[in-house]
């Protein structure tokens, strides 16, 4: 039975990210999760600080704001928390979507029944499964409404993957994707996007016959890219890599709140089934490409490139932006745009410059920790 | 029963030690590597213990104590051999730590300091307790803060450790292998002075530090020079390095400087000044791979269980102490230091092997000279032999527990379990 839909205020945002925990040696992934969890539960901080699936995973999430100004002074804090208690067991902690050089056969699965079970289901896939996204949850009046926000920003998919792209590089070598994360989540029987239902009724309806068929057990089965969540009465959109610093990750929140804002309360965009037929060719130029990539326009089949959309976007936000407080978080995200600047480019030049993946995975970590 | 030994000694030991009389000094190498390596495989399969435990084992085996198909005087040509392989151990043990933990991290600094004086006080009352003389006490305990840097670093290599407990140990134990030949080469000078009374003595582990120190400092820069010239880390940049460490370590020995201060200060150094990443492979590759492989093979070969017997109630309680001092200090201190106490007596544990830089110490030649040593070689020799034996198996196990340790079979039948 699908559980009911908590009620939250409107346009209330939050965000999770997943961090890499790195030795100082070689800067691979370090199975030390257990350890700074000990040591981080020693100290007082705003937020939360959880394990994740692997041992060289952490996430951190914030409490629920309105604007983007408290979420990132927020996301600071819990930053500066994190990256004094690692310093002290001498751990570097790192963002960026997947890990330049990581062995996945060497990933240890951290000690949870839940964690063991999704490993002996999945097998190999789960300690693949070791990259690190950002998820942005944006709060709903009520689950009709969260429905309707789900299906509207599923049209700006590609634009959230291009921004936050992060993840060039897997197992050593570049993929010539900008997120090639995305690619491991696909692997999942239940990735993509949530069924195109309109009303909470319905979505129950498919909910229970998809519990029935014994395949799903709760909504923590469907890895969609956006999928709703009862339990906080948010909507979860989980297609961002964690980006390389806290700031880049809050501008992309305080963007995505923006735009929800317009999509609600202007009501211009008119979600459809037929939106999803261009769906995955654009998400996949996103992954592929970043912000050179191909946008198809589901409405008027118009080709673009996606910096062409999320610059056009932007400015329509621009009066959304200025009410939710989102308005400099926007404007940097438009000057990144306009200039070309992405993360999945920098570490492109860093491994330039540094010429190993393992230079590239200690910059990382410095432009994290601001070492 | 005597004619059963009898029977042996002519098929058996006879014509192996007329063979081996003949053996040169390449033949012998080679022969040792083959046995270690083949003992230590099948110490792994039918015993599942470490291949350090198999290659000492296999010295042990082979050694005096019990077939005595080679003895400590066929093995001397070699100890030159063994004295690189174990600078090499050191140079590598030192370019993995990170003494910037120390200034991250305070307590660490304490913990080493605390670590290294309580061992010392506890080995050294002990004896005093049983009546040995001062000199003998204060020479066993110096020579007991030190761990044994080629077990961690191989145990952690072939069990692919990485962790907090790990990383902890391998920086304590980088640090009391500093504090042990400092404590050592002061006291020898200062019971040298007692004999001799002349300056030049009292000189000797001044120079001593100094031109180890001034050793490291050169090899250091020398790779860091290397490294940049090749543009980062490869197999050529490591056979460079390899040939510069070895030379490192024959300067040393020349000069009668300590080979072993020499390379880890060089390695230590290395990491602190490099601004890129030093990263080699496990013992350098292959090469160093072998080196490593003799050095525990000769010091099995070493172990002796007369020593043994002989100071067996004396080396039994300097194990049991200096194993406690270790594992309470680590386990004290691990809580303010940012981790657990469970895991902080598993760093303990990790630190309580003493292996072929206990053997390098005890039979340093200034020590030699001075009437204690053959007190101080029957204690420090019967602990060996304990520890040898369950020292690597206590250090993989503490890291196992530590949960640090890569090994798929185990974690895939932890994974069946919970199904």
């Amino acid at each position: 039975m699908l559980e009911p839909f908590s009620e939250s205020e409107a346009l209330s945002l939050g965000v999770e990210l997943e961090l890499q925990l790195l030795s100082r040696v070689d800067y691979d992934l370090a199975p030390v999760a257990a350890d700074l969890m000990a040591a981080v539960a020693r100290r007082k901080h705003p937020g939360d600080i959880k394990p994740e699936l692997t041992q060289s995973m952490i996430e951190i999430s914030t409490s629920i704001h309105r604007s983007h100004d408290t979420l990132l002074a927020e996301l600071r804090e819990i930053r500066d928390v994190l990256c004094e208690t690692a310093d002290t067991l001498n751990v570097a902690v790192a963002g960026g979507g997947t890990h330049p050089f990581q062995h996945w056969a060497e990933r240890r699965i951290y000690d949870t029944p839940r964690f063991h079970h999704i490993s002996s289901l999945y097998g190999y896939l789960a300690k693949q499964f070791t990259i690190f996204g950002q998820h942005i949850h944006i709060g709903c009046p009520s689950p009709d409404e969260a429905l309707f926000l789900l299906h509207c920003l599923s049209r700006y998919v590609p634009q959230f993957i291009a921004l936050s792209a992060s993840s060039p590089y897997v197992q050593g070598t570049d993929t010539g994707f900008a997120s090639a994360r995305l690619n491991s989540v696909f692997a999942f029987p239940l990735s993509g996007r949530a069924p195109f239902v309109e009303s909470w009724r319905e979505f129950g309806a498919y909910f229970d016959k998809m519990t029935a068929t014994g395949v799903v057990e709760g909504m923590k089965d469907f890895y969609w890219d956006i999928r709703p969540k009862p339990e906080f009465g948010t909507i979860e959109v989980r297609v961002c890599d964690t980006p390389l610093t806290v700031e880049t990750a809050a501008d992309i929140a305080g963007y995505i709140q923006a735009l929800s804002r317009m999509l609600m309360i202007e009501r211009t965009y008119v979600p459809a089934e037929d939106d999803y037929l261009v769906y995955t060719f654009n998400r996949f130029q996103a992954c592929r490409f970043g912000l050179d990539g191909t946008f198809v326009d589901p409405k008027t089949h118009e080709h673009r490139t996606l910096r062409e959309d999320i610059l056009v976007t932007l400015a329509t936000v621009d009066r959304h932006a200025i009410e939710t407080g989102a308005e400099s978080a926007c404007a940097r995200l438009a000057s990144r745009v306009r200039d070309g600047v992405s993360d999945a480019q920098w570490c492109r030049d860093q491994y330039a410059e540094l010429g190993s993946t393992n230079e590239l995975a200690r910059a990382q970590s410095r432009l994290w920790m601001r070492r | 029963m005597e004619s059963l030994r009898t029977l042996y000694t002519t098929l058996v030991t006879a014509p192996i030690n007329a063979m081996a009389t003949t053996l040169d000094f390449s033949t012998r190498f080679a022969l040792l590597l083959v046995a270690g390596i083949v003992v230590a495989e099948a110490a792994r399969r039918v015993l599942r213990l470490p291949r350090v435990t198999g290659y000492l084992l296999c010295g042990a085996l082979i050694g005096p104590s019990w077939l005595g198909f080679v003895t400590p005087e066929d093995i001397a040509p070699l100890h030159v051999v063994g004295e690189m392989a174990l600078g090499l151990v050191v140079f590598e043990l030192g370019s993995r730590v990170d003494l910037a933990w120390l200034r991250r991290n305070p307590w660490l600094l304490a913990t080493s300091l605390l670590e290294a004086t309580i061992t010392f006080i506890a080995v050294g009352a002990l004896l005093l307790a049983i009546g040995a003389d001062t000199a003998v006490a204060g020479v066993v305990a110096a020579i007991c803060v030190a761990s044994s840097p080629a077990v961690l670093l191989r145990i952690a290599h072939e069990l692919r450790a990485r962790g907090q407990a790990t990383e902890r140990a391998m920086l304590l134990c980088a640090l009391n292998a500093i504090y042990s030949i400092v404590l050592l080469e002061t006291l020898v000078a200062v019971l040298h002075l007692g004999v001799s009374d002349t300056m030049p003595t009292l000189l000797q582990p001044v120079r001593l530090l100094c031109g180890s120190l001034l050793l490291g400092v050169v090899t250091a820069l020398v790779l860091d020079r290397i490294f940049r010239a090749f543009a980062g880390p490869g197999a050529d940049a490591f056979l460079l390095a390899l040939s510069v460490i070895l030379l490192c370590g024959t300067v040393a020995m020349q000069t009668g400087l300590s080979t072993p201060l020499a390379l880890l200060l060089g390695g230590l150094l290395l990491r602190h000044r490099s601004t890129r990443l030093v990263l080699f492979p496990p013992h350098f590759g292959t090469a160093g791979g072998v080196l490593v492989v003799l050095l525990f093979v000769l010091t099995g070969i070493r172990i002796d269980i007369a020593a043994l017997l002989a100071g067996s109630g004396a080396a039994l309680g300097v194990v049991a102490l200096r194993s406690a001092a270790k594992i309470s200090v680590a386990a004290a201190l691990a809580r303010p230091s940012g981790l657990t106490t469970r895991k902080g007596v598993l760093v303990g544990v990790a630190l309580t092997p003493m292996s072929a830089l206990t053997l390098l110490l005890v039979n340093h030649a200034p020590l030699a000279q001075l009437d204690v040593a053959a007190a101080v070689t029957s204690i420090v020799v019967g602990a060996l032999f304990i520890v040898e034996i369950a020292g690597p198996v206590a250090c993989a196990l503490a890291l196992r527990f530590a949960g640090e340790t890569t090994n798929d079979r185990v974690s895939g039948t932890e994974h069946a379990r919970t199904l």
